[in-house]
């Protein structure tokens, strides 16, 4: 990517008005020098704020707008956090360690768009790999996992910085294994002037502190309110799950009579069992021995629902929900899963997320036809009921109660009412 | 018989006075609300959406070029020529491209003008026209809240 230098100009007034980590006041009174002598970007704050970056390193290493927001970020926080303040000694060592805090809280609080620049920046072994928010290679029980983990997860914040130096002293780490490594931003002992240090802590009583401190202050929203957001919301995914299970039990067929699976079953004895605790008190209370439900596991074969996933253009805002939900219950549903637009394809889990492909067109009798085809007899088709009309004979050969019909909360219920199909609409996530 | 009680809820006092009633009658109620579903307080709105040319590598060149195939070649021309929403709106982003994001290149130009005064929260047609990849590909709703409908039940 070739950044110039209005296109920089426009990306920090970007950044700035968003007011990420409260930079906005920042951001706007500095001047912007475009300079080689920096290796990435400096903001110098001994005089009038003043942010010094080098073009070709961002050309070079930054390849989207966010990316470029990122490193500017990474330096903006070294100076709202009082880094240059608080840490008067310069080692390679505190840098990795102050380097990693940073990077850490843009990638959980903006996610891996900005963090992504880090990513390609570092190598992923040894104690630069602390500085890249990806798992690191080798020995997944070597101690570098664990504290790359915890940096990452937000356990160890600013506060536990000398936990982590003194481990990368304990792992024999010296300043010259770090020599190669480049820091973006000023990491030199740099004065700051009184009137910009006023400037930085104003900046910090913007800060609500989430993402940064572990105790965040709240500011507008309690954060009881939050946790009892969270409680309700909690509620309704469970009420999602639990109907969608519903739906997809009635769904269940063999489809290949090879694959067994032991499933947990319920049988009575004339034998007491400690599940059973209504037998239990039934034998105390009449002296006979009543018939107790025993759980036994029996090989079955394996029962498994077809799934028709609607992936047109509609469905985008709901689909990440949807999506969820049927990974969550992939367990219960034939692999591959059906996804339909104007045409059927088949959509495949891969590393928590759905691949599928969509025309963004709606057209249900596809399905239809590719349930005919298949000689699926019972299937749950998941949409927003926003679909070309259809009539009778487009359900030609199927039968009506097999076909489930699961519909998004503000989905369109009216065609299949017209056709007397099972519509189950799921209750609104966010009320 | 008429005692005051005291509980301790949370670590906060919280006097009971109702005459010696169970803990068990005291009930939780939380109220929420959203400006954005309540029918009674949105006012006009208006979706913003623009399909910007993945091969772009300076999103401002690339308005000017579609500005000048309109006989505009100047930011005044331009800022004459587009009628933008007047006065503060929300903005909430939605995730379908609307129909006038492929419209003609007058109704991108505008889509690209107004997208380009919105941060992710508000649009407010003074701020200044910032041209990044991130600003013209959102697709948002404007909104307008009448707050003074908000409670307004009829």
């Amino acid at each position: 990517m070739t950044w110039t230098e209005a296109y920089i100009a426009a990306i920090m007034a970007d950044l700035a008005s968003e007011n990420l980590f409260a930079c906005r006041t920042l951001l706007e009174i500095t001047d912007i020098s475009y300079t080689e002598k920096v290796p990435s970007l400096a903001i110098s704050l001994s005089g009038k704020p003043r942010l010094f970056i080098n073009l070709s390193f961002l050309n070079k290493h930054a390849a989207t707008e966010a990316e470029v927001q990122a490193v500017l970020l990474h330096e903006c926080l070294h100076h709202i956090l009082g880094h240059t303040v608080k840490y008067k000694c310069n080692s390679n060592l505190l840098n990795v360690a102050l380097d990693a805090i940073i990077n850490s809280i843009i990638h959980r609080t903006y996610g891996a768009a900005y963090s992504h620049f880090f990513d390609r920046f570092y190598p992923k072994e040894g104690l630069p790999a602390l500085l890249q928010p990806s798992p690191v290679l080798g020995n997944a029980q070597n101690t570098l996992h664990d504290i790359h983990r915890k940096v990452y997860a937000g356990s160890l914040g600013a506060d536990d910085l000398h936990e982590l130096l003194e481990y990368l002293q304990q792992e024999g780490a010296t300043e010259a294994d770090l020599d190669g490594i480049v820091f973006i931003g000023n990491h030199s002992d740099e004065k700051v002037s009184t009137e910009n240090q006023t400037l930085l802590d104003n900046m910090v009583d913007q800060l609500d502190g989430v993402g940064i401190w572990r105790k965040s202050r709240g500011r507008g929203k309690s954060d009881k309110l939050e946790q009892e957001k969270r409680a309700l919301q909690q509620h309704h995914i469970r009420h999602w799950q639990s109907g969608t299970l519903r739906l997809l039990r009635r769904c269940l067929q063999v489809k290949d009579a090879r694959k067994t699976e032991w499933q947990e079953s319920s049988i009575h004895l004339p034998m007491l069992s400690h599940n059973d605790r209504r037998a239990m008190v039934g034998w105390h209370a009449g002296g006979l021995l009543p018939l107790a439900q025993h759980r036994v596991p029996l090989l079955r074969q394996r029962e498994q629902a077809t799934v028709y996933l609607d992936v047109s253009g509609s469905m985008d805002a709901i689909l990440p929900h949807f999506i969820s939900l049927l990974h969550g219950l992939r367990a219960h549903i034939h692999q591959p899963l059906w996804a339909f637009s104007n045409e059927v394809t088949p959509a495949v889990f891969k590393d928590g997320a759905l691949q599928y492909q969509s025309t963004y067109g709606t057209s249900i009798t596809c399905v239809f036809d590719h349930m005919r085809r298949h000689r699926v007899q019972k299937a749950l088709i998941v949409t927003d009921g926003y679909v070309e009309d259809f009539d009778a004979s487009a359900l030609t050969g199927l039968l009506k109660d097999n076909i489930n019909i699961l519909l998004d909360p503000d989905g369109q219920a009216g065609i299949f009412h017209s056709m007397e199909m099972d519509v189950f609409r799921l209750p609104p996530l966010h009320q | 018989m008429n005692e005051t009680l005291t509980q301790t809820v949370n670590g906060a006092s919280r006097w009971l006075h109702n005459i010696g009633a169970p803990m068990s009658r005291v009930q939780w109620v939380h109220a929420s609300a959203d400006l954005l579903k309540n029918c009674q307080a949105l006012g006009a709105e208006q979706y913003i959406s623009l399909s910007l040319p993945e091969n772009i590598h300076h999103p401002k060149q690339w308005v000017e070029q579609l500005a000048a195939r309109l006989g505009l070649h100047s930011w005044a021309a331009i800022e004459n020529a587009v009628m933008l929403p007047a006065g503060k709106w929300m903005v909430q982003p939605q995730s379908i491209l609307h129909d006038s994001a492929e419209g003609s290149a007058r109704e991108q130009l505008r889509a690209a003008l107004i997208l380009s005064k919105c941060n992710s929260h508000i649009y407010l047609p003074d701020s200044p026209a910032i041209f990044t990849r991130t600003r013209l590909h959102r697709r948002i709703r404007l909104v307008r809240i009448q707050t003074s409908r908000y409670y307004d039940l009829d």
